[in-house]
């Protein structure tokens, strides 16, 4: 078991970062939109940054992550020419630019990944952290999920003749401690896994829509253990969490 | 990684993970003892691209994977897949096939798949005809989907999409599965395809070299892209081609591109895979380093050695292949520890390719002039680093 002991949700709509969080970096203005609901889900959990270093780990999730950066940056290459790409954007066509931008941010210095595994991608990244920190590789660490929703990322759905069901984007943030941790809101663990049917409908849920309903649970009182799964019917992927109540000292 | 309980949510320090097959596909060649003769023999891959010449980007070097069997690997439909898939899959049937598999199929295999830019490549093509029939192709984990369906992998799957980093975190990942219980046989593999809009972003950051780099001498002038795939098939075993003794993982939290310039990062990395495999820096043998050719990151990476290792990092041999296959990115971590593998088998430190313009920011033994000779070489370290301030240390041991 491990125990979650702060979390963040960020539901979708409009978002002003910078309304909610004075403080937050510069940088910003130079970030995409799937690197501010990632902040924004890492600032409701965590709160402001601690102002030092911590070796807490990020693990990323995200089933479409830079897709509509990578969209923008090379339609406008494609319009000026190659030698005329923009580098303040490139950085941005990387998916793992969220996890980075959190580390950042929080002055978070533990492992730093990103997964984007599928429509799973969401609680893949709530099991590795989990893993993370089971195994000791870190002492603690942020599951950051995140999905933007964009005119780019809808024609790629529908240009894979997906439908999206759930949020249309929304990001949620888990910190995960050692079982036992003050101030657990609950535990969690994995499930043993089990291979999923194969899908033949259209239908996938973002990435971050397992998390999201995951992180409501938590703030609307767990009474027994829930069991939260995703899966990509594109990749076969499947992940599955249970979520218990704390336990009481 | 010293013995500790097994299971899915048992927590504690992992076990050490058998390698028991590797592959590897570059421009220098196929498989992990044909890119090592290519090191031994520092004959790089790198070539000037008219295609490249004629877009007027800064640096038209780049390295290739020229044509090979694929036809032997994969079935006729699976040939007409995109190029990232069919990357994929190839490496991972050489590994299972060097691991002595018949096949990786059922619920207790495991595919963790690292990667920069995924199937971009798709994308991009998507993007200049509409009528390009990618685009469900287009994404981050599409090549890893494609590769688990052929392979009949039932068990967990996952892209790691950690920039440079990716291949040596997802190698971590995919021990850490075996270690714990979750599945019985993991493949690790890292990938990247060249892709235009990629040479076009790191042209645009001024990250390209006009010539083949030189890395950790003064006239460093950036990196070549290359572009590759190696796989590597994990159990709990002694390992036939070697083991993962323990691995560690940190980040930056500096700078979104640029490393921190201290190797702060890497450092704890390199700390946190001695602790995890229970070694000290007197028991490693050789490093295999980033070693891009870019100004900031050699520097960096000396410097995170040397405060990690102490006085032992200059006793080490050092050296980074970049100038022979070029970046791979997301397959640089694992096309690197393959060949590291190899020739610690064959007891030898491989040589750097780079030019004689010492610098005094990078004052380690980088391997500059033959192979050398390692007759009790039993430990290595392998290093990566990325965008995002990603950093992965591995410590492999030679069969």
């Amino acid at each position: 078991m491990t125990a979650v002991t702060a979390a963040g949700l960020v539901e979708p709509g409009a978002i002003d970062v910078r309304a909610e969080w004075p403080d937050a970096p510069e940088r910003l203005a130079r970030t995409d939109r799937v690197c501010h609901l990632a902040l924004l889900a890492a600032y409701r959990a965590l709160g402001a940054p601690a102002g030092r270093e911590r070796p807490v780990a990020v693990v990323y999730g995200s089933a479409l992550a830079s897709l509509t950066t990578n969209v923008r940056f090379y339609e406008k290459i494609m319009r000026r020419g190659a030698r005329l790409a923009d580098p303040k954007r490139f950085p941005y066509t990387s998916p793992n630019a969220a996890a980075g931008e959190v580390a950042i941010a929080f002055g978070l210095t533990g492992p730093n990944l990103a997964l984007t595994s599928g429509f799973h991608a969401g609680l893949d990244a709530v099991l590795t952290a989990r893993r993370l920190v089971a195994s000791g590789r870190a002492p603690a660490a942020l599951a950051v999920v995140a999905d933007a929703a964009s005119e780019e990322s809808a024609r790629w759905l529908s240009g894979a003749g997906l439908v999206a069901q759930g949020p249309a984007e929304g990001a949620a943030a888990l910190l995960l401690e050692p079982d036992g941790a003050r101030g657990a809101l609950c535990s969690i663990s994995e499930a043993p896994f089990e291979p999923a049917v194969p899908a033949t409908g259209p239908c996938v849920s973002l990435a971050p829509a397992a998390a999201m309903e995951l992180v409501r649970a938590i703030r609307s009182g767990l009474k027994e253990p829930r069991t939260f799964a995703a899966r990509c019917p594109l990749g076969g992927g499947e992940a599955r969490v249970i979520v218990s109540p704390a336990r009481r000292s | 990684m010293t013995p500790g309980p097994a299971g899915l949510n048992n927590a504690g320090p992992l076990e050490p993970v058998g390698i028991e097959g590797v592959s590897a596909i570059s421009a220098a060649g196929v498989g992990a003892a044909a890119i090592l003769e290519e090191v031994l023999a520092k004959r790089s891959a790198i070539r000037e691209s008219p295609e490249l010449a004629a877009l007027g980007f800064k640096s038209a070097l780049v390295a290739r994977v020229e044509a090979f069997a694929e036809e032997r690997w994969l079935s006729g439909e699976e040939l007409a897949a995109p190029r990232p898939h069919r990357m994929v899959l190839c490496a991972a049937r050489m590994a299972i096939e060097d691991a002595g598999l018949g096949s990786a199929r059922g619920a207790n295999s495991a595919l963790v798949v690292g990667t920069s830019s995924g199937a971009m490549t798709e994308l991009v093509g998507h993007l200049r005809d509409p009528e390009h029939a990618g685009s469900r192709e287009a994404s981050y984990f599409a090549p890893m989907a494609f590769a688990a369906r052929a392979l009949g992998i039932a068990g967990p799957v996952q892209t790691v999409s950690s920039a440079c980093a990716s291949g040596a975190i997802a190698l971590c990942l995919a021990a850490d599965l075996v270690a714990c219980g979750s599945v019985d046989l993991a493949i690790a593999v890292g990938y990247d395809a060249w892709c235009d809009f990629v040479h076009a972003g790191f042209d645009a950051l001024g990250a390209l070299s006009p010539r083949i780099p030189t890395p950790f001498r003064a006239d460093r002038s950036g990196l070549v892209l290359g572009e590759g795939a190696a796989a590597v098939v994990l159990r709990r075993s002694a390992g036939r081609r070697g083991r993962l003794l323990g691995a560690g993982m940190s980040g930056d939290a500096r700078h979104i591109t640029a490393p921190d310039r201290e190797g702060a990062g890497v450092s704890r990395a390199i700390r946190a895979a001695l602790a995890d495999s229970g070694r000290t820096a007197r028991d490693i043998d050789l490093v295999s380093a980033h070693g891009t050719g870019t100004v900031h990151n050699d520097a960096m990476e000396s410097r995170g050695i040397k405060d990690a290792l102490g006085e032992r990092a200059r006793e080490i041999p050092i050296h980074t292949i970049k100038p022979i296959v070029g970046h791979t990115l997301g397959a640089a971590g694992l096309i690197e520890a393959v060949v590291t593998l190899a020739a610690m088998s064959r007891r030898v430190g491989p040589p750097t390719l780079t030019s004689d313009a010492v610098d005094p920011d990078c004052d380690l033994d980088y391997t500059t002039g033959e192979p050398i000779e390692l007759p009790r070489a039993r430990t290595a370290l392998k290093l990566s680093s990325g965008f995002g301030g990603s950093n992965a240390a591995l410590v492999l041991e030679a069969p």
